[in-house]
């Protein structure tokens, strides 16, 4: 009986001192825990995806191998646009050091496989990628996909990192329109209840705010939105979406547009990590 | 021995499958509640002091995994144990309806303060609509994911032979 009430006082007791951790204590914790949970999470995302693959291959065989084609001819133009962008990018970076301007260095993308998805207490919008610490990944790196920005990294162990996404209502993005220059604040919206439904996150995201946007610019539906890089989180020129519904702010002293994100966020299997 | 295993095993399975589980966007993306499942049943079949470091484990595993600040669900889990152990003697522990009342009350309170403590902390930045939404929305698949897991849990127990009688402590 005292070995049982004994167990019920540290239990108590290590509640209260989990919960006065100072900062560095928990991210150690933290940082263990998802470590030593991302290998399960991993392999579970794994055979999930093969098992998806699977099915696909048995359904639609012919469709696979007309899509491998049209891929091998895209590949192919890509890699010779590639090469001319090459040029390009040498001979800029000449007319540059002759006119005295800095040489702009290269971003390195970092690829990521998604393994887990949304924050286990359901609060936040959150991804799980399968690399870390280790690979060079730190908090508040941007990461996106093919199409686009799709959020930053918050928390980072050494084997993987959350990533929390644009549509977070806590996630905002310094972004300027390509178009006029026109910079504004976008702060996510959460999640839509009407929406399409994205069989993977069981939830579409609503479009995204645009905020504190000179009325001086004009802004047309369908304007391309690029990050800023003001503030210093994200870097500049990431591509973010497209301008949606258009509309002045009630104290009429701003503008405020819709943004469409321009990555499918909710059917996302890869991802970049933006390392500078 | 074997208790034991189940016991860490079940809280493994529960943490994996409740990350992996999407939240319906029509409960604004409120999450099926595993672990609270394996946190009730352990409070309403077994000896208080052996729920008390299921519930601490799965509360930290839940905090460490999400941003959610380390000790908030470990305390909140900790108390809805002792409260549902409490009662175990009162009811029919293993009937669904029970399963189903405790799950969907006890997910809802706790969805309804860990909102007020991330508030408070300025942690979140949801709408009051939507916060209510996923309130009542973590309350609905308590009702509904609970006594799935009690089932589970109780067929694992009965094939190992790990049933624990009145008075009787189970094998370790």
């Amino acid at each position: 009986m005292r070995e049982k009430r004994f167990v019920f006082w540290l239990i108590a007791l290590l509640i209260v001192v989990v919960l006065n951790l100072p900062l560095p204590a928990t991210l150690a914790i933290r940082a263990g825990m998802r470590d030593n949970t991302a290998p399960f999470q991993n392999t579970m995302s794994l055979v999930i995806h093969r098992a998806k693959d699977l099915l696909a291959v048995f359904g639609r065989t012919a469709k696979l191998l007309n899509e491998k084609r049209e891929l091998q001819v895209e590949v192919a133009e890509l890699r010779s646009r590639v090469r001319r962008l090459e040029q390009f990018e040498s001979e800029n970076q000449t007319l540059r050091r002759q006119l005295g301007f800095a040489i702009l260095s290269p971003r390195r993308l970092l690829l990521c496989e998604v393994i887990a998805r949304g924050d286990m207490s359901g609060w936040w919008q959150t991804l799980r990628l399968n690399k870390g610490s280790k690979d060079g990944v730190e908090v508040g790196m941007a990461v996106m996909s093919t199409d686009g920005l799709i959020g930053r990294t918050t928390a980072v162990a050494g084997h993987s990192c959350d990533v929390l996404l644009i549509t977070d209502p806590s996630c905002k993005v310094a972004c300027k329109v390509v178009r006029n220059g026109a910079f504004g604040i976008m702060q996510g919206a959460g999640v839509s209840l009407n929406g399409g439904i994205s069989l993977e996150m069981l939830a579409s995201a609503k479009p995204c705010d645009l905020d504190y946007v000179s009325t001086t610019y004009e802004l047309q539906p369908r304007d391309v939105v690029h990050t800023s890089g003001l503030g210093g989180v994200f870097p500049e020129g990431l591509p973010v979406g497209r301008v949606g519904e258009v509309r002045l702010d009630p104290s009429g002293l701003y503008q405020q547009a819709e943004i469409l994100p321009s990555a499918n966020i909710g059917a996302i299997k890869y991802a970049f990590v933006v390392i500078e | 021995m074997l208790f034991w295993m189940l016991l860490m095993l079940s809280v493994l399975v529960a943490v994996l499958s409740q990350a992996l589980l999407p939240g319906p966007a029509l409960l604004a993306g409120a999450r099926f509640p595993v672990l609270l499942g394996i946190v009730l049943y352990y409070a309403l079949n077994h000896k208080p002091w052996i729920v008390i470091i299921v519930a601490f484990t799965a509360g930290l595993l839940q905090d460490g995994l999400s941003m959610v600040p380390l000790g908030y669900s470990a305390l909140l889990f900790c108390a809805a144990a002792m409260v549902a152990g409490r009662y175990r003697k009162l009811v029919l522990s293993e009937a669904a309806v029970t399963a189903a009342f405790f799950g969907g009350v006890t997910n809802l309170l706790l969805a309804l303060i860990l909102y007020f403590l991330l508030r408070q902390g300025n942690a979140i930045a949801c709408s009051g609509g939507m916060a209510a939404l996923r309130i009542v929305g973590s309350g609905l698949l308590g009702v509904v994911t609970v006594p799935a897991v009690f089932v589970l849990m109780t067929q694992l127990h009965r094939a190992l032979d790990l049933v624990e009688e009145e008075g009787v402590d189970v094998k370790a």
